[in-house]
């Protein structure tokens, strides 16, 4: 065995290492220096230093001067390089997300690399083509929608016939232009509306182009993710998209482009959901989440991420339901919405979830209206029960009647329970105050919303309440910082994660959002946004935020590990199974959870 | 066993009790799913309002008034039923309809400003640490005579007890250990008020004992209005004040509990308006329970500490309790100081009389009497004393105690929360640095809570008053300042801004400079610019009695500043019409 | 203080008897070795593949070492000697995985000590459970040079079963593997299983230990030495 093939053969999964040869790795090896980093330490500043470093095994995040998140690394990526965040090259300082091990390459070493092999050189290079072309070749993982477009946009003039535009389109050899008016990007034309709207209609082709083409169409920023535009499209159900910048466009993207340049994605099975015709079908899909869900976990995507893709592929199955009962029953007899509550509102579904969910109608439905909804939403939940995501325990399901009304029949509910609090009808708020459409009029449920929250909002005396009903979800930590774990008489089963770790600090999290009258659901996003609103001091809300992260990662990497074993995943989880610092950092978090339940009790007087 | 172990165990065992019910509660309350229907009936829930309701200065000092005050002291009791009627009927709703729980915030939203919010935030600051010095000072009195040592360490006892009380939570909130507190409380209470009405009358029952005669024939009250008057105090059923300050203070007691916090809250802490009525109805029921029970205790307690003084006739020469056989209880309660006796003439035997009677004071010296002897009797040691002077078996004194202690414990803890809220929430958090962290606002209500009780023990120890005047005072700087912005703005949709802010300026500061001027600045002895007499009163009224007339002030310049200003924003208008009209009339609308 | 001490006194002497001027050198180098803390000294990591447990009888068929320097494991310094011994690997190829043919494909072992003595001068060594590859290098330098050096030495075991008493915590059996505790540290898995490896395996082990027992600032490494 050689001496440095330890190294070689690591680097060799490593992008851009895998385009060298073994001799190139081995003398690329032969200068690395292995250095381990304790979670929360700092690596590394962009300022001080220019080497290269490799994460041999942990995750790194960037920072910039004012520590805020720039991005993140995990194993087998690079930093150190000057680095382009959204388009701008920016100092950073990394730091050390988990335990790290990293392999440095001192500054000469990394220079010398460069000289030796121009590809790595190019890949490292700030220039933005360059870089896109580099990272074509090796096929690096790229983070923005801008490093995908592959030439500049094809545009014409929205004063330009049918003829000139395919022409343009044929000489052009693409498949849509953009349509341009005054500079600004007003409509798209592809070659099926040039076939449906023209050909097959027997359309005059000395018409403008304007009158063919699909106006104002959705467009994805040049700096969002490729997770982003990938979802965006899923769910819309488009191919092509323009891309813009400051209001211009730059190019197009498809979802081909998409997916090629990330070859392993839970979003595939988007797609897959998309394209199949019967609910046995569904059912055959639904077996892969399990398998799919635990290799998101292991491939160390974080939770947040983990949450939302995993709700996507909830809000697909669903509307795919829809879509199929619809076929059947036909069109609905008036507007509606289908909205879901809870953590698939609030996009941070994991492996084992229940359904809750609910029928927003736009007017009070007479007998017939009633029936067809009712099939409707049989049809639905029994369908997401049999793929997996079974009934909700308290009912709250579109298939009960009672969660299949108006929108002012919703309001009347809400009413009822601000005006009147039950411990019932709290517990019933808290889960709908997580609100969001997956299918139908999306402002039917914004309506709902918004009057939701401000009444929540302006009345104390319910947020008192609910403060409470907070408050009766304690972290699993008894006197002297001991955990406390949940017993069901006969033996121990662990601590309760969901219930005494993430369930506390959604639901302080939601408290936060209804007093600065937030109305996202999702509580990354409501602990942003209520900070910003002066609601939450800034280090509380990442306090809170490190701690659901915390939290939500052991029990994911919990739950993976049970799928592994074949076992139901649970929430419950044995402190011995954890290492010491998991332990200390576990109950740190907790401890966090307790002072913000402390702080609310404070607040509202409720002890 | 000796009565301080006894009182040990039973006010230990009371304490577990409801630290015991407070972790049983909340180790069940942790369910995914609630079980349909669970609630508090009301009346659980009315006797956890008595609970709250009823403090130190109900418990311990109210019949120790009554006692030495006599028939006036019925203001304390008609003001604070009154008080509670009103609150449960005028103000609450409303608020809740307005879906604010605390009175600051109430005015600083109606009248849209933060200037408001400070100045109720103070005038309420003020009268609940007011009402805490009476709580202390009940603490000390029971602490100091069940550990044997003077008030003052009874006092800071007290404190220390009353920061780790509230610091836990003051069990707060939890329904059932409300519950169990007013057990004690009221069985404390009403127990021994039973042995000595049996004792006295043959009647159980005390309040029909009061009105009945003893077993020589003689009415209770005449009997008692004999002996008082026999050695030159007024008769006991005697009115001394004039009628305008006694309805001024049943005025002012009545208004000023409009606003402490710590009962509002319980209005707003069962889901409907109407369950909330309801235990407010049976709340006033299990009140009536002490309140009318301590006439009783007050009338008996002054009869058997006056037969058990003046064992003989008047001016006989053995009419008198030699000092040397003086009971045990007498000599436990001198050494808390609360109880003193000089002997002037040198007998040996106390003289126990009112010397400031010039009239009777003559006659006292020609039976040889030097000044009455009993140097001190403080009025508060009056119901924890009443067993052991009716010499009633050592648990039933026990568990006096008890009750004296959870009265005082329960309300102070409930006011303190209210009080370090208020400040570490609505001063720090709302107007000095909005910015805060969570840590630091708690820190900060710490802080705020231990300094109060450090003022309020202070004060406890140099009182300006007997707990329930104290008491008293709380409750008129309420009247006069917050009672009015409440009322006006509910019911006076163009009361603006500034009218409210003056008005409530005006009410406090004539209020608390006529308090001053009587009592001293700060309370501090000495800095009295006249003699609390009745004499130097304006019109008669009394420093206790003036809040209502801070609170026409109130009014007054309200009105006054509101008319020559502008009016308040359309928006506030409409919500206070909304107030004043149903939610459900507007709702059914769109059916 | 006087372990550290006696430790030098005795190199110190020893140098002179050394009939290998590789081992004099260490020795002299031992006599004024310096431990002050994981990221100023050089260290040294080290491990064998034997053919036994037993000193007497068992030899010693792979070296691989590792140095350590300013905190950071350098690669380039990474090294494997197969030895050439004269009998056969027997059973114990089940765990090394290393064949008769191999090993006599390999280096003689004075040459192996030779390079791993001149690789360790100066520095402080490190061992997971030293005292079974510290046994075998005393004997083997005994036949070699005549003299059995002294060893200042980090043992990542040792280190790591104190800690857990010290925290109290249960230590079963198995768990102090080098494996296992690398797996609570969070480090990879290295599934082959050679001296090299094992020798940077316990380097970064020992880097590990190190952060997160000093997570601010650098471990300081006297009171974790044992002297052989």
């Amino acid at each position: 065995m050689h001496d440095l093939s330890l190294a070689t053969e690591f680097l060799h999964t490593a992008p851009p290492f895998n385009t060298l040869d073994v001799d190139e790795l081995q003398s690329v090896a032969r200068k690395l220096e292995a250095a381990y980093y304790p979670q929360g330490k700092t690596i590394f500043s962009s300022s001080e230093s220019a080497g290269l470093a490799v994460i041999r095994k942990g995750a790194v995040r960037l920072l910039d001067e004012q520590r805020r998140f720039l991005d993140k690394r995990s194993e087998a990526e690079l930093f150190g390089h000057r680095i382009w965040f959204h388009g701008e090259q920016k100092n950073y300082v990394a730091e050390a997300e988990e335990d790290c091990l990293i392999w440095h390459l001192s500054e000469a070493g990394f220079n010398e690399l460069c000289e030796r092999n121009p590809l790595i050189g190019e890949y490292f290079s700030s220039h933005l083509k360059t870089r896109v072309s580099a990272a074509t070749q090796v096929s690096h993982s790229v983070t923005q929608i801008r490093d995908l477009l592959r030439r500049g946009p094809v545009l014409i003039d929205s004063t330009a016939s049918i003829r000139q535009a395919a022409r343009l389109m044929s000489s052009e050899n693409v498949s849509s232009v953009l349509v341009m008016q005054d500079q600004a990007l007003v409509g798209i034309a592809t070659d099926k509306d040039l076939r449906q709207r023209v050909l097959a209609v027997d359309l005059d082709p000395a018409k403008s182009i304007a009158s063919v083409m699909t106006e104002k169409p959705m467009t994805l920023a040049a700096n969002s993710g490729v997770d982003e535009a990938l979802l965006l499209m899923m769910r819309e159900n488009y191919h092509h998209l323009p891309v813009v910048e400051d209001g211009e466009p730059l190019g197009l993207v498809t979802a081909g482009d998409l997916l090629r340049s990330q070859s392993e994605h839970p979003l595939r099975l988007v797609r897959d959901i998309h394209k199949k015709q019967s609910l046995d079908q569904l059912v055959h899909l639904s077996r892969r989440l399990p398998s799919l869900f635990e290799r998101m976990v292991n491939l160390g995507r974080d939770v947040e991420q983990i949450g939302r893709m995993v709700t996507h592929i909830t809000d697909a199955f669903t509307v795919k339901l829809i879509q199929l009962v619809q076929q059947e029953l036909g069109e609905a007899p008036m507007k509606f919405a289908w909205v879901v509550f809870g953590s698939q509102a609030r996009e941070e579904q994991t492996a084992r979830t229940d359904q809750d969910n609910g029928l927003i109608l736009e007017r009070k439905a007479d007998e017939e209206e009633v029936t067809y909804f009712a099939k409707l939403s049989e049809f639905v939940c029994d369908g997401l029960d049999q793929l997996g995501y079974v009934y909700c325990p308290g009912e709250i399901m579109a298939l009960n009647v009672k969660w299949r009304v108006s929108l002012a029949k919703w309001k009347r509910h809400f009413d009822q329970w601000i005006d009147e609090p039950e411990p019932k009808s709290v517990m019933h708020s808290s889960i709908f105050f997580d609100m969001r459409c997956v299918h139908g009029e999306k402002h039917l449920v914004d309506e709902l919303l918004e009057y939701a929250t401000k009444r929540a909002k302006d009345n104390r005396i319910f947020r008192r309440f609910m403060a409470a009903n907070v408050l009766s979800h304690r972290p699993p930590i008894g006197f002297f910082r001991r955990f406390v774990q949940e017993d069901d008489g006969t033996q121990s089963e662990g601590l309760n994660l969901k219930h005494r770790g993430i369930v506390p600090i959604t639901d302080l999290v939601r408290m936060r959002a209804l007093e600065s009258g937030v109305k996202e659901a999702n509580t990354f996003s409501r602990i942003e946004l209520a900070t910003q609103a002066g609601a939450m001091n800034e280090s509380d809300a990442n306090s809170l935020r490190d701690a659901l992260i915390l939290i939500n990662q052991i029990r994911l990497a919990h739950q993976a590990e049970q799928m592994k074993n074949g076992q139901k995943p649970t929430n419950f989880v044995p402190p011995e199974e954890l290492s010491h610092l998991m332990r200390r950092n576990l109950k740190a978090a907790f401890m966090l959870v307790v002072e913000a339940q402390n702080a609310l009790a404070l607040r509202y007087q409720v002890h | 066993m000796d009565l301080q172990t006894l009182t040990y165990i039973v006010v230990g065992a009371t304490f577990a009790l409801y630290i015991g019910i407070a972790f049983w509660s909340r180790a069940s309350s942790t369910g995914e799913f609630y079980v349909a229907g669970t609630g508090v009936h009301p009346i659980a829930n009315g006797m956890a309002t008595a609970a709250d309701w009823m403090s130190a200065a109900s418990f311990i000092s109210m019949a120790g008034l009554i006692a030495f005050l006599g028939y006036d002291a019925s203001v304390y009791l008609m003001g604070w039923t009154g008080g509670y009627v009103l609150l449960a009927l005028l103000l609450a709703p409303y608020l809740r309809k307005f879906g604010k729980f605390t009175v600051p915030e109430f005015i600083g939203d109606r009248f849209y400003s933060k200037g408001a919010r400070l100045v109720a935030v103070i005038c309420l600051i003020v009268a609940s640490i007011t009402y805490v010095i009476g709580q202390m000072k009940g603490v000390g009195v029971a602490f100091g005579r069940f550990l044997e040592v003077p008030f003052e360490i009874g006092v800071l006892v007290g404190m220390g007890i009353v920061f780790i009380y509230a610091v836990m939570g003051g069990m707060k909130g939890i329904t059932y250990t409300q519950i169990a507190q007013y057990c004690v409380l009221i069985f404390a209470y009403t127990v021994p008020a039973i042995f000595i009405a049996l004792n006295l009358t043959g009647n159980p029952i005390p309040q029909l004992g009061l009105g009945g005669s003893m077993a020589d024939g003689v009415a209770l009250l005449d009997k008692l209005d004999m002996v008082v008057t026999d050695l030159g105090f007024a008769a006991y059923t005697a009115q001394k004040g004039t009628t305008l300050n006694i309805f001024l203070l049943t005025l002012s007691l009545m208004i000023g509990t409009a606003g402490l916090p710590h009962v509002i809250v319980r209005f707003f802490t069962v889901p409907k308006v109407a369950d909330a009525r309801i235990s407010a109805g049976w709340a006033l029921v299990f009140i009536a329970i002490l309140y009318t029970t301590a006439p009783a205790v007050g009338a008996m307690a002054r009869l058997n500490l006056m037969d058990t003084i003046q064992t003989g006739e008047v001016g006989a020469a053995d009419g008198n309790l030699i000092y040397e056989e003086r009971p045990e209880w007498f000599k436990n309660w001198e050494t808390t100081g609360l109880l003193a006796f000089e002997d002037k003439n040198g007998d040996g035997r106390i003289q126990y009389y009112n010397d400031k009677n010039e009239e009777f004071a003559a006659k006292a010296a020609s039976f040889g009497w030097k000044g009455n002897e009993m140097v001190k009797v403080d009025r508060d040691i009056m119901v924890l004393a009443n067993p052991e002077i009716a010499k009633l078996p050592n648990w039933v004194i026990a568990l006096v105690a008890a009750g004296g202690l959870a009265a005082a414990l329960s309300t102070a803890a409930g006011l303190l929360l209210a009080i370090s809220s208020a400040i570490s929430h609505d001063v720090i958090k709302g107007m000095i640095a909005p910015g805060i962290s969570e840590k630091k606002e708690l820190l900060a209500s710490r802080l705020a809570m231990a300094g109060a009780i450090a003022v309020a023990g202070y004060l406890g120890m140099n009182p300006p008053g007997f707990a329930a005047q104290v008491v008293a005072l709380a409750f008129g700087l309420a009247a006069s300042s917050i009672f009015p912005a409440l009322m006006m703005g509910i019911f006076n949709k163009k009361m603006n801004r500034e009218g409210a802010i003056v008005g409530m300026l005006t009410g406090l500061s004539t209020t608390l400079i006529y308090i001053f001027w009587f009592k001293g600045w700060f309370f501090f002895p000495g800095t009295e610019m006249a003699a609390n007499t009745p004499d130097n009163w304006f019109m008669g009224i009394s420093p206790e009695a003036f809040g209502a007339v801070g609170a026409l002030l109130n009014f007054i310049a309200a009105t006054i500043v509101s008319k020559i200003t502008a009016a308040p924003p359309e928006h506030i208008q409409h919500l206070v019409e909304d107030i004043r009209v149903p939610k459900g009339a507007a709702a059914a609308v769109d059916h | 203080m006087l372990q550290r001490w006696r430790h030098g006194r005795r190199c110190r002497k020893l140098a002179g008897f050394s009939s290998a001027p590789e081992l004099s050198n260490y020795l002299e180098s031992c006599a004024s070795l310096a431990a002050d803390r994981l990221d100023n000294t050089p260290l040294i990591s080290v491990d064998l593949e034997l053919t036994g447990l037993e000193k007497e009888h068992d030899k010693i068929i792979a070296i691989g070492w590792t140095l350590i320097e300013d905190g950071k494991i350098c690669l380039g310094s990474n090294r494997h000697l197969l030895i050439n011994i004269d009998k056969s690997v027997g059973a114990s190829a089940a765990i090394h995985e290393l064949m008769d043919s191999e090993v006599a494909a390999g280096d003689e072992l004075e040459f192996g000590l030779a390079e791993l003595f001149r690789a360790a001068q100066g520095r402080i060594w490190i061992f997971h459970h030293a005292g079974l590859d510290v046994g075998f290098l005393k004997k083997a330098c005994e036949q070699w040079a005549g003299v059995t050096p002294g060893f200042m030495v980090l043992d990542t075991l040792r280190i790591e079963y104190r800690l857990r008493k010290r925290r109290e915590v249960p230590v079963k059996q198995g768990d102090l593997q080098l494996s296992e505790i690398r797996r609570v540290y969070g480090l990879p898995r290295y599934t082959a299983h050679n001296a090299l490896i094992d020798a940077l395996a316990t380097a970064e082990l020992m880097l590990a230990i190190g952060s997160r027992m000093e997570p601010e600032g650098s471990l300081k490494l006297a009171p974790h030495l044992k002297f052989f």
